[in-house]
């Protein structure tokens, strides 16, 4: 005799362990477009993640560039018997208080000593106003500097024999560094760079299967280039776009393929076999092509000959790889810091750019370097959003003109495929001219 | 029938076919066990498209440990629960105080003949907190206190809960049982 209670447990148990209840067939329907719209919706996400972020950082690089382009500084007023003091003025405003009548031809200057240039800098105690006498004011006007050397020996004649007499070119009286014209720097710069890239598995997974097929496929050297176009923000910052293309791919080890398959290719689909990838499906439309997985069981076969036996077939061997091709338009946005600022510059930057999918290709290969078109590959995001990292040595040929070396870190924030559990990442080297205007 | 290991390898690489191979295998058995958690139709497929969904996006996280059906049953039992917990949480009510019918005993041959379709519409008749009680209880072998985590309720309200679903279908089975006899005496 059983207890009831847990009879009943028993009876539910045995009695449902193996149910089975077919799902209205409208279910499966239902499960492709939801899944979908999540991948979407995360695409989404992350496009506003690296606009907010991108903005965030472009503000605030603004922000520092300003900062930094300090144009009017503070007005301060120089006593006479400091006009020899040796400063940077050229960002002031100077107001000098004269105890010397200048009209007389005295000698403005006349206390210059050594002593007099080692005193430099902008001590608050030098630059405070003498409140001594004559309170006739001269205006310092800057002009372009004719030397970067004190003249010790310059008589106010000189600045007497202008037409104002109250108005004194600084670069007569101070040692003044170049003033600097905002409107002759050139802030825009125009280069083109090409790389050598090399782009890494799309999966990352302790998981067999993945693994399997991660094993059998490799990294080729592919190739980056493009037009950039970079603003200088300030002396150090800079904020760089552009438009490059990447050729990207992949070749899949082991998938043998032989031609003269044309007689009994026959699919309903148009796709005769899908081969498994990390980055998606290959599914080749190639009528003349067979293919034989010869280290793994990833081919699915849809065409509809039965019983189709490749060893009795005239099948002619054409080669044992596969090639996958992915191109893509880049838009970049960089920001730019220049650590060293020399003949041989040297800059960190970092920044994020869109990947547009514009070209899906898959090619059989042989040893001979001959390649037959199969199809594309199923699964591959069409928008990429990548970050980047790098950093750029520049050389200064001429004003306008350098050249530029720049190591590149590229690390995709989508995975690639639908469901690729691995974020792939490009490396590559570029190097190129630019033009500044 | 194609080798599942296949048929995995291609959902983790996004093949939507090896994705439907998938589905079409496993989704009449998981039905069934979203059915024992739902009390509709309606609800058991959403529990199911939302299961599936789960399975196909974490399917990398599944390392080969135990079965795989195993794997896939957890999820869709995690996902009813998750759907209860929403639905419920608010409108929770503890049945502390609630004392245990006292059953009576049944030879074990008078319900042997009980078809899977009525004892699985016993179950989804049940109000939804005993109902999930009893399955976590009975069906899937949990302790009550790993019972009382899952759902956010007490041991007590477990055991409580857990007796009161036997008593109501020990009335059904009974009813049930009765009306068979009847009609074949």
């Amino acid at each position: 005799m059983v207890k009831y209670d847990s009879h009943i447990d028993v009876l539910f148990r045995e009695g449902l362990r193996d149910m089975e209840t077919l799902p209205p067939e409208s279910l499966w329907e239902d499960i492709q477009p939801v899944m979908r719209r999540r991948k979407n919706k995360g695409i989404f996400f992350r496009i506003a993640a690296g606009m907010a972020i991108l903005i965030s950082i472009g503000a605030m690089a603004y922000y520092a560039g300003n900062m930094l382009n300090v144009d009017n500084g503070p007005n301060i007023t120089v006593a006479d018997n400091s006009l020899s003091t040796l400063f940077d003025a050229s960002y002031l405003n100077i107001e000098v208080e004269s105890g010397i009548d200048i009209n007389q031809g005295e000698d403005i200057n006349p206390a210059i000593t050594d002593n007099d240039i080692e005193e430099i800098g902008l001590d608050n105690s030098e630059l405070n106003p003498d409140p001594i006498i004559n309170k006739e004011k001269i205006d310092l006007v800057y002009d372009e500097p004719r030397n970067n050397i004190l003249r010790l020996n310059d008589t106010p004649r000189e600045v007497t024999a202008r037409r104002n007499p109250s108005i004194v070119l600084v670069s007569e009286i101070l040692p003044v560094e170049p003033v600097k014209n905002n409107a002759n720097i050139k802030r825009w710069q125009l280069g083109a760079m090409v790389s050598p890239t090399y782009l890494s598995n799309n999966l990352n997974s302790t998981n067999e299967a993945l693994n399997q097929i991660n094993d059998n496929e490799n990294a080729i050297l592919s190739y980056s280039g493009g037009f950039s176009l970079r603003y200088r923000m300030s002396k150090r910052l800079s904020v760089q776009t552009g438009l490059y293309y990447s050729s990207l791919g992949r070749e899949i080890e082991g998938v043998t393929s032989y031609s003269g398959f044309g007689p009994y290719a026959s699919s309903k689909s148009g796709t005769i076999f899908g081969v498994e990838t990390s980055s998606g499906t290959i599914n080749s439309t190639n009528n003349d092509i067979y293919l034989a997985d010869q280290s793994a069981n990833r081919i699915d076969s849809y065409y509809s000959v039965d019983n189709f036996d490749p060893v009795k077939s005239n099948l002619i061997p054409f080669g044992n790889q596969l090639r996958q091709s992915f191109e893509y338009l880049e838009i970049p946005l960089i920001l730019r810091y220049k650590l060293i600022d020399r003949k041989l510059d040297f800059n960190i930057l970092g920044g994020m750019s869109y990947n547009f999918l514009i070209g899906n290709y898959t090619w059989a290969m042989n040893s001979e370097g001959s390649k037959v078109l199969l199809g594309s590959t199923e699964g591959v995001d069409h928008l990429l959003l990548s970050s980047s990292l790098g950093m750029s040595m520049e050389y200064e040929v001429s004003e306008r003109f350098s050249l530029n070396l720049e190591p590149h870190f590229r690390y995709f924030l989508n995975t690639g495929g639908d469901l690729g559990s691995g974020n792939p990442y490009t490396f590559g080297i570029f190097s190129g001219m630019n033009f500044r205007f | 029938m194609p080798d599942l290991r296949k048929i995995l390898r291609g959902c983790l690489a996004g093949n939507k076919r090896d994705q439907e191979l998938l589905y079409r295998r496993y989704s009449a058995k998981l039905y069934g066990v979203s059915l024992q958690y739902s009390g509709s139709h309606d609800e058991a497929r959403d529990v199911l498209q939302e299961a599936f969904i789960k399975i196909f996006t974490s399917l990398h996280t599944f390392n080969g440990d135990g079965s795989f059906e195993g794997w896939m049953r957890r999820i869709v039992v995690n996902t009813a629960l998750e759907k209860h917990r929403n639905r419920y949480y608010l409108n929770k009510v503890d049945e502390l105080g609630f004392e245990n019918d006292t059953m009576p005993e049944l030879e074990a041959d008078e319900i042997s003949g009980m078809e899977s379709e009525d004892l699985l519409s016993f179950i989804m008749e049940l109000p939804p907190k005993y109902r999930m009680v009893f399955n976590l209880y009975a069906l899937e072998g949990y302790s009550h206190k790993e019972i009382a985590n899952m759902l956010s309720i007490s041991e007590g309200t477990s055991k409580s809960n857990l007796s009161r679903a036997r008593s109501i279908l020990q009335k059904k089975v009974e009813i049930h049982l009765g009306i068979k006899k009847r009609m074949n005496g």
